[in-house]
């Protein structure tokens, strides 16, 4: 379908239109215990019309695909704008919507036609065999989902955006038991922008032996101990702690009350950008669509926003909120390009996109040679923070014992909690290059009616001083 | 929509091959989503959707394939057709699946909810002049879902409901808030009126300085919407068979005879509310009751017939995700006049908030309290609380630590729209438990 000649053809009366179409083809394919598994696709493909009338937006969409279809879902939304108009929370104006032409491309070697379904299929198989080291291992996973996505915006204002991504998420699992006792190990499951260039072979055997190797070690190891411990994160666990207390709180929609009843407040506020110390000296956090391969790198925004790398936190003060042209124009504050949406049927939001760590001049056995008695916590197991992103907890899948400078026994079930900001002023040494690692997640949630959306935050191992740690249940 | 697919699935079961057997899931929703923040419109949605999912078996091997169902009959056939050649395609290459579920003519059902409530454009008109003069936030849903199966067997069912969700919060000036949860199929002006002066009495107590815990053990009384967020927990690792024999549940140690819950706690799926449909995604049928927790006793896990295959069990029609879809928790004898004396002192929490499991093996669970909670002492509201993170294993609070449940139950509607409209909601009572740990 011609989008540009639908939009030029639309019999409405609005002071702005756009129409948005995404296409995505999710494949996922699950390998257990040495056989395939689970095998699915799923295709979703449909139309935002978006349009501005007396300072209201209204959104109506259809997957129907023709012409009329869309001709009569913009009659729609121009019907419900001019409706609601009367009842609006802010007055905006085309200033919002500014005219963007232009694409992007994610980077990636092998296209999912590439390798045929038999060959994905055996790959993940034979890596479930590998992760099987032991009769101990209970249940091995191999799990990769492929999204290619594609999105176009033609608006009234002349705006022309095309951006393709490609992006891919692999899980390696290997749950080892014993008596009453389980625990599992991953690999993390990365997210990033790439092809299946993911399902090498040798990567993914030298992967699985040690995620299968560290889950034995698990179910033998010692129980994580309580008290207050100087505390390492490795990239896997702490780029959640980033989306969690940072990302959240900073997003403006938040700060602005429209997430209340849903995910919550934030306890930033206007007046502290520029003014809070949000961290340590040590801490810079960026908003940066630029990192090749991670996750949420693109050109424009969901509503045509220009995207621009930006310091949302430097030496520890914050700087800038998460906001969208919309969200800054309410709060009179700088903000960035993240009016996202999930897909076609949603409005945008502001959302996080790659939100990172700058990295620091500390190589990890520096950071470990420095501690006399701490925590070495790897990968993300459990999450909770509260509804204004003070009061979180933590659980990862593995941890070593820090003792004298230098790493001891595995620990299982390690947990730790604490208050956003008082944990980030706590942080003692940032990780160098070598220990920064490029993380990310296709599920964050947020949003009425919610939506799901993909992230990237690319962070160093950390060290913070002090911090509650604790085990499993006595 | 139902005659849509009715007539796609005629056309497209003429183009399977003998030896080919599929079945069709329909999903679809009309639906005004209009966000509010103080009690204003903030963003206003028209969603028409539709989507169909393709089970298709082969030879023992079977791909699922989802893809828009619109309302051009030509464009979904033609859509249709494609996905069919797909699924042969990959169904050529997959080794032979020996859990591969099978699809049989389980009968046909079909249920229409009708609803009365008012249009999209006459929604703001109707609550501006209730609401105007609050810090209102949160979202009107409101219109129809539809959920359908047709196999090439001849097995058809199909479920439609209209129906609208009021999921509103109040602030007070100093942003302490309460929660308004108001689903149903019909309006009534008056029902809604009654609920939103009950949310302002609860915003009055809230107006007065918050009281500060230390960390440690309280007696608690949880309301049935905080009890809601501890059973939906349980959809994730908790309830499902393939969870337990996966080793990823926190009910291994009921599984396993070591542990029990408290003879007061009874659980079950009932679809007899007609809430949600009874049919699963592969169009097979739940039991109308199924117990899972009867008494303290674990009765059954939710079993799938690809795990009832995979572990040697008998299946109970559970979707793939083995997740709840009907839960109810049986009442108690706790009479809700007597709750805040019961209580005596200790702590009201009326909604929990991000639940997730920190120690699973163990059944122990983290979260935070939110909205209007308060600190009870002789029976007597004393204040507001600063909320507080807990941290508990389910095995204490419905196991030695719970003291009682209230002997009415309600409704909660599920209320999330990930991708499209949910259906369902859980059916529970308020809980009384001692000795609840609270830890930041």
């Amino acid at each position: 379908m011609n989008l540009k000649r639908c939009l030029e053809n639309l019999s409405i009366k609005a002071d702005w239109v756009a129409i948005r179409e995404i296409r995505e083809e999710i494949t996922s394919r699950t390998a257990r215990n040495g056989r395939s598994d689970q095998n699915g696709v799923n295709i979703d493909h449909g139309y935002m019309i978006e349009v501005l009338v007396d300072g209201q937006f209204a959104y109506a969409c259809t997957n129907t695909h023709s012409e009329e279809a869309i001709h009569n879902t913009a009659k729609k939304a121009e019907e419900l704008a001019k409706k609601a108009s009367l009842n609006k929370l802010y007055s905006f104006t085309t200033s919002v919507r500014p005219k963007a032409v232009g694409n992007y491309t994610s980077p990636f070697k092998l296209a999912p036609s590439n390798i045929p379904t038999a060959d994905f299929v055996d790959i993940l198989v034979d890596t479930t065999n590998i992760l099987k080291v032991s009769d101990k291992i209970v249940n091995t996973i191999a799990h990769a989902m492929i999204v290619d996505r594609s999105s176009y915006m033609v608006s009234s204002n002349g705006s022309d955006v095309s951006q393709k991504t490609l992006m891919t998420y692999l899980t390696l699992a290997a749950t080892a038991g014993e008596g009453t006792e389980t625990q599992t190990r991953t690999n993390g499951s990365p997210f990033t922008q790439q092809g299946l260039e993911l399902l090498d072979r040798d990567v993914l055997k030298a992967t699985a032996e040690i995620v299968g190797k560290e889950a034995l070690e698990l179910l033998k190891a010692e129980e994580c101990p309580s008290g207050i411990f100087d505390l390492v994160l490795a990239p896997d666990q702490l780029y959640l702690q980033v989306h969690e207390s940072i990302g959240h709180p900073l997003e403006l929609d938040r700060i602005l009350g429209d997430e209340r009843n849903y995910a919550g407040w934030s306890f930033v506020k206007p007046s502290d950008f520029g003014m809070l110390q949000y961290g340590s000296s040590l801490l810079n956090v960026t908003f940066d669509p630029f990192v090749e391969s991670e996750a949420a790198s693109y050109a424009f925004d969901d509503v045509g926003n220009k995207a621009t790398r930006e310091y949302l936190i430097k030496d520890g003060l914050l700087m800038r909120g998460l906001g969208s042209l919309e969200s800054q124009e309410r709060l009179k504050l700088q903000g960035v390009a993240n009016a996202r949406v999930s897909s076609w049927n949603r409005p945008p939001l502001d959302r996080m996109a790659n939100i990172n760590i700058e990295p620091g001049n500390s190589s990890f056995e520096e950071m470990i040679s420095r501690i006399e008695d701490g925590i070495y916590m790897q990968t993300n197991k459990s999450w909770s923070i509260d509804d204004y992103r003070n009061k979180f907890q933590f659980g990862c899948e593995y941890a070593r014992r820090i003792q004298n400078g230098r790493l001891g026994a595995v620990l299982k079930n390690p947990n730790y909690r604490g208050i956003s900001v008082p944990f980030w002023k706590s942080l003692r040494a940032v990780g160098n290059k070598d220990t920064y690692k490029i993380s990310g997640s296709p599920y964050c949630g947020k949003g009425e009616p919610n939506q799901v959306i993909r992230v990237g935050h690319a962070v160093p191992t950390c060290c913070f001083e002090k911090i509650d740690v604790f085990g499993g249940a006595g | 929509m139902q005659n849509l697919f009715s007539q796609f699935a005629k056309d497209i079961f003429q183009k399977l091959q003998v030896d080919e057997v599929l079945s069709l899931s329909l999903s679809g929703e009309k639906t005004l989503f209009m966000r509010l923040n103080q009690a204003k419109i903030r963003q206003i949605t028209i969603v028409d959707q539709g989507s169909i999912k393709f089970t298709f078996l082969k030879n023992g091997r079977h791909i699922n394939y989802h893809f828009p169902f619109g309302s051009d009959s030509k464009v979904n056939f033609e859509q249709g057709k494609k996905v069919l050649e797909k699924c042969r395609e990959d169904a050529n290459q997959l080794p032979l699946d020996p859990f591969c579920p099978e699809i049989n003519n389980l009968g046909n059902s079909e249920e229409h909810h009708k609803g009365f409530f008012p249009e999209d454009k006459d929604w703001m008109d109707v609550l501006s002049p209730m609401i105007k003069d609050l810090d209102c936030a949160g979202i009107l849903t409101a219109g129809s879902v539809m959920r359908g199966n047709i196999n090439s067997l001849g097995q058809s069912h199909w479920y439609e409901s209209e129906n609208f969700c009021l999921d509103l919060s109040f602030y007070t000036p100093s942003q302490k808030a309460v929660k308004l949860i108001y689903a149903d199929k019909d309006w009534s002006k008056e029902l809604f009126q009654d609920k939103l002066d009950f949310s302002k009495e609860q915003l009055s107590k809230l107006d007065s300085p918050n009281k500060t815990l230390a960390p440690g053990k309280y007696r608690t009384y949880f309301a049935p919407e905080a009890v809601c967020g501890f059973l939906n927990i349980l959809s994730w690792n908790g309830v499902g068979a393939s969870s337990y024999y996966q080793g990823q549940s926190a009910f291994k140690l009921i599984k396993d005879g070591d542990a029990t819950l408290s003879p007061l706690f009874t659980l079950c799926e009932d679809f007899s509310k007609g809430s949600s449909p009874r049919f699963n995604s592969f169009g097979e049928l739940a039991p109308m009751s199924l117990p899972i927790v009867e008494k303290g006793q674990l009765k059954n896990l939710l079993t799938s017939t690809r795990s009832a295959k995979e572990y040697k069990l008998e299946t109970n029609y559970a979707d793939s995700g083995e997740g709840l879809r009907a839960p109810s928790i049986s009442t108690g004898s706790l009479q809700e006049s007597e709750i805040l004396k019961t209580l005596d002192t200790g702590l009201f929490v009326s909604n929990v908030h991000y639940l997730n499991w920190s120690d699973l093996n163990k059944g122990r669970i983290t979260g935070m309290t939110r909205y209007g909670c308060f600190w009870v002492e002789d029976g007597k509201i004393v204040s507001p609380i600063k909320d507080m993170r807990f941290d508990e294993t389910l095995y204490h609070f419905w196991g030695e630590g719970l003291l009682s449940l209230t002997d009415e139950s309600y409704l909660i509607a599920e209320t999330d729209t990930y991708d499209q409209r949910s259906v369902g909601g859980s059916l529970v009572p308020g809980m009384l438990v001692d000795n609840f740990s609270y830890t930041l």
